[in-house]
């Protein structure tokens, strides 16, 4: 063994519980970076309500639909019917929400010019 | 040293190649309208804020219904195979919408991303045309999302005039609610 290496060692030895805690210190800041890295990449971030700042919108959340389609079963008319409500409501849901083509960072209405001094 | 250099270009190369390009429209602008944007960039800010709230809203339950209807998607598509019914168009829609909704997603992350970059920058005052190019860059990003909810709409429609079909076939007489 290396003499150097022998040391570390001996200090290592020496300082178990030090050494322990800064390990614990060490992943707990590993692991943290790694989940601030895949929340923010992952989008979570875009979704997540609960940060400060977003209390006032909470209320415009929806909420999730509860029924469900089973996988198994006949299909006959009864059981479209119950799909078609279940669809339908999804899409009646989906058709109320803004589906970011407005103009709404339009110059226009953010106010930085009128479209007569665009022509200009 | 040389090898540094070397992982230093190829990194730098990579970074270029990474970053998505997007190519909004630059409008050059007259000393009026930069003074416009230099005098209200505060108040766009402020605007684009307000904003955000809504549209995080907007994203998260689109995101969700999205979500909702793949999975009735997916448990239809399962109960007319097992059923042996031969109803292509099903798979075809769903596999398409599921893509498209991925395509949403990503594309709402870089609008968001540049949102912010617009609204949280820091000189707009000092550099008028630097934030309007992000503004522009932004809309065109915007527009992007635009196009993936007006694709994933028209799937849906698809997906509904198949559904008709089957209805058809198996004998429902009911229309279909629009």
């Amino acid at each position: 063994m290396r003499p150097s290496f022998a040391r570390i060692k001996n200090v290592l030895g020496r300082h178990q519980f030090t050494v322990a805690i800064a390990l614990v210190i060490g992943v707990g800041i590993l692991m943290t970076t790694i989940s601030m890295y895949l929340y923010t990449s992952s989008g979570a971030l875009q979704l997540d309500l609960s940060r400060p700042g977003y209390e006032s919108v909470r209320d415009d959340i929806n909420k999730d639909s509860k029924k469900d389609f089973s996988s198994f079963g006949p299909i006959d008319a009864g059981t479209l019917e119950d799909f078609q409500k279940l669809y339908s409501s999804q899409r009646s849901q989906l058709n109320s929400i803004s589906e970011f083509n407005d103009d709404t960072l339009s110059d226009d209405t953010l106010g930085v010019m009128s479209t007569s001094m665009q022509n200009q | 040293m040389k090898i540094t250099r070397r992982v230093s270009l190829l990194a730098c190369l990579f970074v270029v190649l990474a970053t998505p390009t997007v190519h909004a429209e630059a409008v050059p602008l007259n000393d009026q309208q930069i003074e416009l944007v230099r005098r209200n960039c505060i108040q766009i800010q402020s605007s684009m804020q307000r904003l955000e709230r809504i549209e995080t809203v907007a994203r998260r339950n689109r995101g969700v219904g999205y979500e909702s209807t793949l999975k009735l998607m997916a448990a239809l598509n399962s109960r007319v195979a097992a059923n042996k019914l031969n109803v292509p168009e099903f798979i075809v829609t769903a596999a398409e919408m599921e893509k498209r909704v991925n395509d949403f997603d990503r594309n709402y992350i870089t609008y968001n991303n540049s949102f912010h970059t617009t609204m949280k920058f820091a000189n707009c005052q000092q550099q008028p045309v630097t934030f309007y190019d992000y503004l522009n860059q932004t809309r065109e990003l915007r527009a992007r999302v635009g196009t993936d909810v007006e694709a994933i709409s028209k799937l849906l429609d698809d997906y509904q005039k198949s559904l008709d079909k089957l209805k058809q076939t198996v004998g429902v007489n009911t229309e279909s609610p629009q």
